[in-house]
């Protein structure tokens, strides 16, 4: 009975993935079918209550602890934000529009799965669940040439990132014959063998693709840019979110991960990524590729803390997973919201944003404030986060790290900037209000109002989060 | 009762987004309604707060929230309600509340009505944040809050390019004053390590001894913070253009609770003054030196509200001087009294205003006193308070109890300072009076007054009317044990000193009824020739330091920034620009869109990490 | 330096990739028709190699997933089956009704109709 209650959310979501494939086939309905499938994962989110009385859970495969909660949690709120996103997207799409709630609910249930995995077969299995439907996602809006490119790029180079994934968890079972998590700990011992390490290094090389790291980053911006709002926003938000609670559970737990070597490297491409990706971000003139580039440059900031790997680094990481999730649901669901009214492609070019104040006041504001937010200005939930790790890296001594963190946000800065300039810029001859005026009214407009008010009230009022994040139980193998 | 403190000024804020959130759907009444709602509201709570703590006096303090905690640094956002801060909370929304209600009449017929009161009930919030934080840095955030909402409200006819001016003009010299302030901040959280006021307090004086020099340089930076905020010299020349918003912004921001914001800092803070005597000796002569500069200046205006604002400038002056005495609780009382009277002034001028089709220059305005028997009551009860007319008029006890105090610390200088300007404030108060409702109507605006009716405009007015009177006085702020106990001395000297500056402001008063009803001629000539009108001048321009500011520092800037357009030290820093540029467009390179050169950027990457990790081990 | 090996090979498909780099994007025309033809034990081919199929054989063949490739579970399912008994009919239940909705979905988009 345990057992069930503490796999209640995957097999709801599950559950609620098959309803909708047999909805689809019974009868296609776009409204139901997204109703479905955010009931499904409303009760998904509620069941984590009652998986909450029964934690810490372990077994062979799957550790359901107070990390797996929480990550839980960020990738279902991050789920039914893109499924409602979806909604108001696909209303005008010719194709088919409820194949993607049914993508969209197994890539939640692969999320599921990894954020609670503690072997290496359900890390393989959670992070393929989590990214093959993705492949789908990216490449939904299938006529259009970028969509099938983003697609089509983020299938080849996923599949090249889990080929070395394997290899690594290969040479780690090589060195110790376990796969679990507790037996690779055990196996490895202090330091751990030379292939062990070199196992670590490969697995950090999958799951760095994925966080898109730099130097394995050089898919995002093309993936974020061509494949549909919602399914970047996805990709942008819950994917990550798994990922990287997979990876703080591995650095925290297993002696390969606490190497010095190892965490040199984590340092070298945590710095790497802040600068390069604010870098890179510079005059970029497409907004979802910006924000492409600015993810990079926010898990380099978040990389800081699985870095330093002691004293308040998981709750330090945790609170910046909950302040980039919420802040980047909110800077892509108003892109979404935008490109939904456009029917030829996503607009996210720039120019699409001139004035948009005078157009749009509301999303504007949004949109506003989530930029604020990733810039880290104080009283948004962007700047909790980064100061977070900021004093982290300072209590650590981690004096580059936090110098690269200062640098790339004063790059970050001016970019963000540019982008909110540009929403204000009153453009001759331009149309005023365009908005259908029950938009505010519809799921999407208030699931971006939502966001934009949670981004500034846990910049003022962070402590739920931050007791939250400092209770966060890590069940150790 | 806990939740009553909160509410003070999240009702405010709560006014403010939904005005603001209504994007122009509102009408005139409703948005009058919310605003005003919004604050007598809030004045309830206040209210409730007040009778509580007239029960049981004590020191509330509610910590709402840790705003982060990393290691020890764990700045709370917490509120404390003391007798000080209750004071300037009754202050707030009481007289907020009046003038709000008074705004919705004097506002009708304007447009942008709910954006005025998006930002009045903004003010509200900012204000009584700024009194209730517990700690400074919530203290500054309320006064950045109320600075911003004073930009926005004096720029409010924002298609006259001179109100933008003005409203730049408060802005940037308010700001040099903060940035004062935020230093001192800077210095005192360095030194003491916290930023919570009752903390700060109880350790400053075991760290430092009296008249140590961190202790005065951070005095004397907070100093600078209030004499910005407060129009003190030598900050003070944006309080006169700032006129230029809707008179009852000026009642409510730049006469009663604002401008006076400094005043609260240095009572607040008395604790670390009282270590810094230097600095509290260097406030009391500012406060002299600001009450007759002002005086003078408010002797040669013609505009009504400016003549308020340098006997605002003025009055505020006096509060200095008693914080220079060491006298907090005569200038906390003095503040308060001078809320009352000075709000009542400024609504009846702006009665007098929009009655007279918004003329409000005394040289075109006169015999009025008939047509609006209100305003001039008003005025002249107002006005008899700013004089101090002796024992019927709550300015007397206030402005009395600091001439004692002055005397009782034994400031000789300062007491002359305050007589004098005692003497000053009656003739241009006098002078005010006559000018606008004596005398024959000099415009067709002044001749075709019309009388303002109906309960927004008279209720506020009698209210204040009221409060300016000796039943004003009677309201004692409950301060003991929160400031200093004041001086004692010998009761004789005290009823000397009464009979003297009762003697004082009746002098005023009569040479200025001589000099302006009898002598009107005389005085024409005087000072429309020779040093007369120098004189006139020189104070109408008061002691000329717009000019010299704009000589000595505005001009001298734009050339230096002229002459820096093309400079070789900029390019320095535009080098940094540059590179990053460069990196940026070297990077991009990378940015092909080609598989194959992902992949192998892929593959290089996990080469490297191999690489790194065989060579560490 | 037991990680020799691995870094020999990742620095040749490092090298692979640098060659795939210079890649030429298909720089003259393929050969002309009886070269490229395959080699079909003397006889002509009918159909080239690089001949196009159909669409819809890819959807059946994702059909033979959900057909067939169950079977591949059940064999070691078979070996526990008595072991764990009821448990173990109801878990293959569960499954192989999981995958016939998955039948059921391509049978309703019409993968079965064959044009």
């Amino acid at each position: 009975m345990t057992y069930l209650i503490a796999l209640l959310p995957l097999i709801l979501v599950c559950a609620t993935a098959v309803a909708v494939m047999l909805g689809i086939a019974w009868q296609r309905h776009h409204a139901s079918t997204v109703l479905t499938a955010v009931v499904g994962l409303n009760l998904a989110l509620l069941s984590l209550v009652a998986v909450h009385q029964v934690a810490p859970f372990e077994t062979l495969l799957v550790a359901v602890d107070g990390l797996a909660i929480f990550g839980a949690v960020l990738v279902l709120v991050s789920t039914l934000a893109c499924a409602t996103l979806a909604h108001a997207y696909l209303e005008h799409y010719r194709g088919p529009r409820e194949e993607f709630y049914l993508l969209l609910l197994c890539a939640a249930a692969g999320g599921l799965v990894l954020v609670s995995s503690r072997h290496m077969a359900t890390l393989f299995f959670g992070l393929e669940l989590l990214s093959m439907p993705l492949y789908g996602m990216l490449a939904y809006a299938f006529h259009e040439r970028r969509s099938l490119e983003a697609g089509i790029k983020y299938l080849v180079l996923s599949a090249a990132a889990t080929a070395f994934l394997l290899f690594g968890m290969a040479l780690a079972y090589a060195q110790t014959g376990r796969l679990d998590l507790a037996g690779l700990t055990a196996g490895l011992g202090e330091g751990g063998g030379a292939w062990g390490l070199a196992g670590a290094g490969l697995i950090l090389v999958g799951l760095g693709f994925k966080l898109s790291l730099v130097p394995f980053h050089l898919w995002t911006p093309d993936v974020y840019e061509g494949g549909p709002g919602p399914a970047a926003t996805f990709l942008a938000s819950a994917s990550k979110v798994a990922v990287v609670i997979v990876l703080l559970r591995l650095v925290i737990e297993s002696p390969a991960f606490a190497h010095v070597g190892v965490h040199q490297i984590l340092a070298v491409l945590a710095f790497a990524s802040m600068l390069i990706g604010n870098l890179l971000a510079l005059t970029q003139a497409n907004l979802k590729r910006l924000l492409g580039y600015s993810s990079i440059a926010h898990f380099g900031y978040l990389l800081v803390a699985l870095v330093v790997a002691e004293g308040l680094a998981v709750e330090t990481a945790a609170v910046y997973l909950v302040m980039y999730v919420v802040t980047t649901l909110g800077a892509f669901g108003v892109v979404t919201l935008v490109s939904s009214r456009d029917i030829s492609g996503d607009a996210a070019a720039l120019h699409h944003y001139r004035g948009l104040f005078w157009r749009r006041p509301y999303l504007t504001a949004v949109l506003t404030v989530a930029l604020l937010s990733l810039a880290g200005i104080p009283f948004t939930a962007g700047f909790i986060g980064k100061f977070y790790i900021v004093a982290l890296g300072v209590e650590a001594g981690r004096w580059w790290l936090v110098g690269g963190l200062i640098v790339g946000s004063a790059i970050g800065l001016y970019y963000y900037l540019r982008v909110m300039v540009t929403l204000y810029l009153v453009e001759p001859g331009m149309q005023r209000h365009d908005a259908p005026h029950d938009w505010g009214t519809r799921a999407g407009g208030v699931v971006v109002l939502g966001l934009a008010a949670l981004v500034v009230l846990l910049g003022v009022y962070p402590t739920p989060i931050i007791e939250w994040a400092a209770a966060l139980g890590v069940a150790h193998g | 009762m806990s939740f009553l403190l909160p509410l003070t000024f999240l009702l405010p804020l709560a006014g403010t987004l939904l005005l603001s959130l209504s994007r122009g759907r509102l009408g005139e009444r409703a948005s009058a309604a919310i605003g005003t709602a919004s604050v007598g509201l809030s004045a309830l709570a206040t209210a409730a707060l007040i009778a509580g703590y007239l029960e049981a006096p004590e020191r509330q303090v509610v910590t709402l929230w840790t705003w982060v905690s990393v290691g020890d640094f764990q700045p709370t956002l917490g509120l404390a309600l003391d007798g000080l801060s209750l004071t300037l909370l009754g202050v707030i929304t009481g007289v907020g509340l009046l003038i709000h209600l008074f705004a919705a009449w004097y506002m009708r017929g304007e447009s942008g009505i709910t954006r005025f009161y998006a930002y009045m009930n903004l003010f509200v919030f900012s204000m009584v944040l700024l009194v209730l934080g517990d700690n400074l840095l919530l203290l500054f955030l309320g006064w950045e809050g109320v600075g911003l909402c004073s930009y926005l409200l004096i720029g409010y006819y924002y298609r006259t390019a001179a109100n933008g001016w003005a409203a730049f003009k408060a802005f940037i010299v308010t700001r040099v004053g903060d940035v004062f302030l935020a230093i001192g901040l800077f210095l005192l959280f360095r030194e003491l390590g916290t930023l919570n006021i009752a903390q700060l307090l109880e350790r400053a004086p075991q760290l430092w001894a009296e008249g140590a020099p961190t202790v005065e340089l951070a005095a004397l930076l907070l100093l600078g913070g209030a004499l910005g905020k407060s129009a003190q010299l030598p900050l003070h020349t944006w309080l006169a253009d700032a006129m230029a918003g809707p008179t009852p912004v000026s009642a409510l921001i730049h006469a009663a609770t604002m401008v006076t914001a400094g005043v609260y800092l240095i009572a607040r803070m008395h604790e670390l003054f009282l270590l810094a005597p230097d600095v509290l000796l260097l406030t009391g002569v500012i406060g002299a030196l600001t009450l007759l500069a002002a005086g003078f200046a408010a002797l040669a205006q013609t505009d009504i509200k400016r003549v308020l604002a340098y006997s605002t400038m003025s009055q505020i002056g006096y509060m200095f001087l008693a914080l220079g005495a060491g006298a907090f609780d005569a200038a906390i009382f003095h503040l308060m009294t001078h809320a009352f009277f000075k709000a009542l002034l400024f609504l009846s001028a702006g009665a007098v205003i929009v009655s007279c089709h918004h003329e409000q220059d005394m040289r075109r305005l006169g015999g009025l006193w008939r047509k609006l028997p209100l305003a001039y009551a008003g005025f002249v009860v107002g006005g008899a308070a700013l004089a101090a007319l002796p024992l019927v008029t709550a300015g007397f006890y206030s402005k009395d109890e600091i001439l004692w105090q002055a005397l009782a610390a034994g400031h000789g200088g300062l007491l002359v300072a305050g007589l004098v300007g005692a003497f000053l404030t009656s003739i241009y108060t006098l002078r005010l009076i006559i000018k606008t409702f004596h005398g024959e109507a000099k415009s067709d605006n002044a001749r075709h007054a019309e009388a303002g009716q109906g309960l927004a405009h008279g209720v506020p007015l009698i209210v204040l009317m009221v409060l300016s009177t000796f039943l004003g006085a009677w309201l004692t702020p409950p301060l003991a044990g929160v400031l200093p106990d004041p001086h004692e001395g010998s009761a004789g000297w005290h009823t000397a000193l009464e009979i003297v500056a009762s003697l004082v402001a009746l002098g005023g008063l009569a040479l200025a009824a001589w000099l302006f009803l009898r002598r009107r001629k005389w005085l024409a000539e005087q000072t429309s020739q020779g040093w007369g009108a120098r004189l006139w001048r020189w104070w109408h321009h008061a002691w000329g330091f717009d000019t010299a500011y704009d000589r000595g520092l505005v001009r001298p800037y734009w050339r230096t920034v002229h002459a820096l357009r093309s400079d070789r030290v900029d390019g320095l820093f535009g080098l940094v620009a540059i590179m990053v540029r460069m990196t940026h467009l070297g990077l991009s390179w990378t940015q092909t869109g080609k598989l194959r050169f992902y992949g192998l950027s892929m593959v290089g990457g996990a080469t490297l990490v191999i690489l790194v990790l065989a060579l560490v081990r | 330096m037991s990680l020799l090996a691995l870094i020999l090979v990742l620095i040749l498909s490092l090298g692979a990739g640098l060659l795939l780099q210079a890649l030429p994007r298909r720089e003259h025309a393929l050969p002309t028709y009886p070269q490229r033809a395959p080699f079909l034990g003397g006889g002509e081919p009918d159909t080239h190699a690089w001949s196009r199929y159909h669409v819809r054989y890819y959807p059946m063949a994702l059909l033979l997933i959900a057909f067939e490739m169950e079977m591949m579970f059940m064999y070691p399912w078979a070996v526990v089956f008595v072991e764990k008994g009821a448990m173990a009919v109801m878990e293959m239940g569960m499954f192989l009704a999981i995958l016939s909705v998955g039948i059921v979905y391509a049978w309703r988009e019409g993968v079965f109709r064959w044009q």
